[in-house]
């Protein structure tokens, strides 16, 4: 199986200027499971964006299943990307496409150019397509169009996407922001048992607290772009969580910053 | 979030883009005036009295349609010419424009992501072909008629080159600017997963636009058809070489019963692509 991944002084400005990460060392081993939170702007989408080969850093080293993608040829970092999955946020699905086609997609790195034109004449694994889906309760789905499920239902479709192309390396940029509270978790149940089972290294961005403390035994707190803790989960405590969303808080704008300290309080007496 | 200013400091009662629009209407119609003086365009022309006889003249030795058994006959076979040359022009068309359009489409574009080395030589290849679009579809097509006649000699294979080489051009270009204003993300997350150029454009871009693909495609053939006017000026036969011999003749109800068959051909063109773009809705 995959050999994990590490940075070592990693950085990253946008275009802009703005620094997005600075001085990233971390690193995880294979089947590892972690979930990264912190305020929104922290940098969570370009540090799985990174580890996803989208976004190249502009500083530091990185190697991901024991390859440095930015040194590998085109058909070399192909085959790696074919070997990560990411779950994006806003799951990118044609409207007009049917789910069947959608899932089956998550193998379009793996097949030959042959076989994915096939597939669109007759889809060439609706058994495979089907059980990534049963697995997230959709399976009678399979030959709906995509514009015919809700927003929830289309983050599942993602996700099913990724279960079907068999990741070494799952990543999740908050995959479940569009489900309410009760199917967020089975949602997150059901992804951490599949990377435990499957042995797969698993990266997601949480909003949740509640969520990141129940599932993932290990938590990276992100702010302003730098690892704010490292820590096995019992290890956090409601101080550091206090302190990775403060800034929040002491906003002028805020108010109302009592209401983030109920939800922190609540969520670390889980 | 972006803008940091609060309450006083902006005026909140006035659109601030307004002067820029206005600008760029007044700079259209100071263009746009001399342009029409320029081109001798007098709108008075149409209510001179005169002129009405002079067209009416003109358009009444266009009645009633020649539709004499022999003639119609002769309509027939060329019209199939004419349908057979604008389908095998378009055909050939499609296979110059799908690999440069998809060559152009920078949504497509695997370097990008990154950006990976070696993204500026793609870039370059890109406008490469870009230039390449452009003297393709920039030559009139009766230039590259004539140049084929040359070539081939007179017949049809010229009249269908000229019209491939033309249309390929044309249709790459408008296939570029079609995938590029569909949603990237898609085909961006299939290539993160390892998929080829051409399995992203198949699963991710294709589902969102094949109805403007579609429809461009048959409006090019319908210009196919036009186009085969320029057909009989190099002997290619069809219509445009019956319309050639009967202008010359002055035989105007021969010419006219020409024309509604062009007027048909384009209405069956509406209706395929009205329900092309139904099937794909």
């Amino acid at each position: 199986m995959g050999l994990g991944f590490s940075f070592e002084k990693l950085s990253y400005s946008h275009s802009n200027g703005k620094v997005a990460l600075q001085g990233i060392e971390l690193s995880a081993n294979p089947g590892e499971q972690m979930a990264i939170v912190g305020p929104s702007g922290a940098g969570k989408t370009t540090f799985l964006n990174i580890l996803a080969t989208g976004t190249r850093p502009l500083l530091g080293q990185i190697e991901i299943l024991g390859k440095r993608p930015w040194e590998l040829s085109g058909v070399e970092l192909k085959k790696l990307r074919s070997k990560i999955g990411l779950i994006h946020q806003a799951p990118p699905l044609p409207p007009k496409q049917r789910v069947v086609t959608a899932v089956l997609a998550g193998k379009l790195g793996q097949w030959s150019l042959l076989k994915s034109i096939l597939s669109l004449l007759y889809p060439v694994d609706i058994t495979g397509a089907h059980n990534s889906l049963a697995q997230l309760d959709l399976g009678e789905r399979l030959f709906e169009r995509c514009d015919q499920l809700s927003g929830g239902q289309l983050q599942r479709v993602g996700i099913a996407r990724v279960l079907y192309q068999e990741p070494e390396l799952m990543l999740a940029d908050e995959p479940v922001s569009a489900m309410d509270p009760v199917l967020s978790d089975l949602t997150i149940k059901r992804l951490t048992q599949y990377a435990s089972n499957k042995g797969v290294t698993f990266v997601a961005s949480l909003h949740d607290i509640e969520i990141a403390l129940k599932w993932f035994p290990r938590m990276i707190g992100l702010r302003e772009g730098k690892i704010m803790f490292d820590l096995p989960t019992p290890k956090v405590t409601q101080k550091l969580l206090q302190e990775l969303y403060a800034s929040e808080m002491d906003s002028p704008d805020l108010n109302s910053s009592t209401q983030s300290t109920v939800v922190l309080q609540k969520s670390f007496e889980l | 979030m972006g803008h940091t200013t609060h309450g006083s400091t902006r005026d909140y009662t006035h659109d601030p883009d307004a002067k820029k629009r206005f600008l760029y209407f007044a700079l259209a119609l100071i263009i746009l005036w001399p342009l029409l003086q320029l081109a001798e365009f007098n709108p008075l022309a149409f209510f001179d009295r005169s002129n009405w006889q002079v067209m009416g003249n003109f358009l009444s030795q266009f009645f009633p349609p020649n539709i004499e058994a022999g003639f119609l006959q002769l309509v027939f076979k060329a019209t199939v010419e004419t349908l057979a040359m604008a389908t095998a022009g378009t055909a050939l068309a499609l296979l110059i424009a799908v690999p440069l359009g998809l060559a152009m489409t920078f949504s497509l574009s695997i370097s990008r992501l990154g950006p990976a080395d070696g993204h500026g030589v793609r870039k370059f290849v890109r406008s490469i072909a870009r230039l390449l679009m452009v003297v393709l579809r920039g030559i009139p097509e009766i230039v590259w008629a004539l140049l084929f006649v040359r070539v081939f000699g007179l017949g049809a294979v010229a009249g269908v080159t000229a019209i491939s080489i033309t249309y390929g051009g044309m249709l790459a270009k408008v296939y570029a600017e079609i995938l590029e204003s569909s949603n990237s993300q898609v085909s961006r997350a299939l290539i993160l997963a390892g998929s080829g150029r051409v399995g992203a454009f198949l699963y991710g871009l294709l589902p969102g636009s094949a109805q403007e693909l579609a429809s461009y495609t048959v409006y090019r053939w319908e210009a196919a058809v036009r186009a085969s006017v320029i057909m009989g000026f190099v002997g290619a036969g069809g219509l445009g070489q019956l319309m050639d011999q009967s202008m010359k003749m002055l035989n105007g109800s021969e010419v006219s019963t020409i024309l509604i068959v062009f007027l048909v051909l384009v209405l069956f063109a509406d209706s395929l692509s009205w329900y092309v773009r139904r099937e794909l809705a």
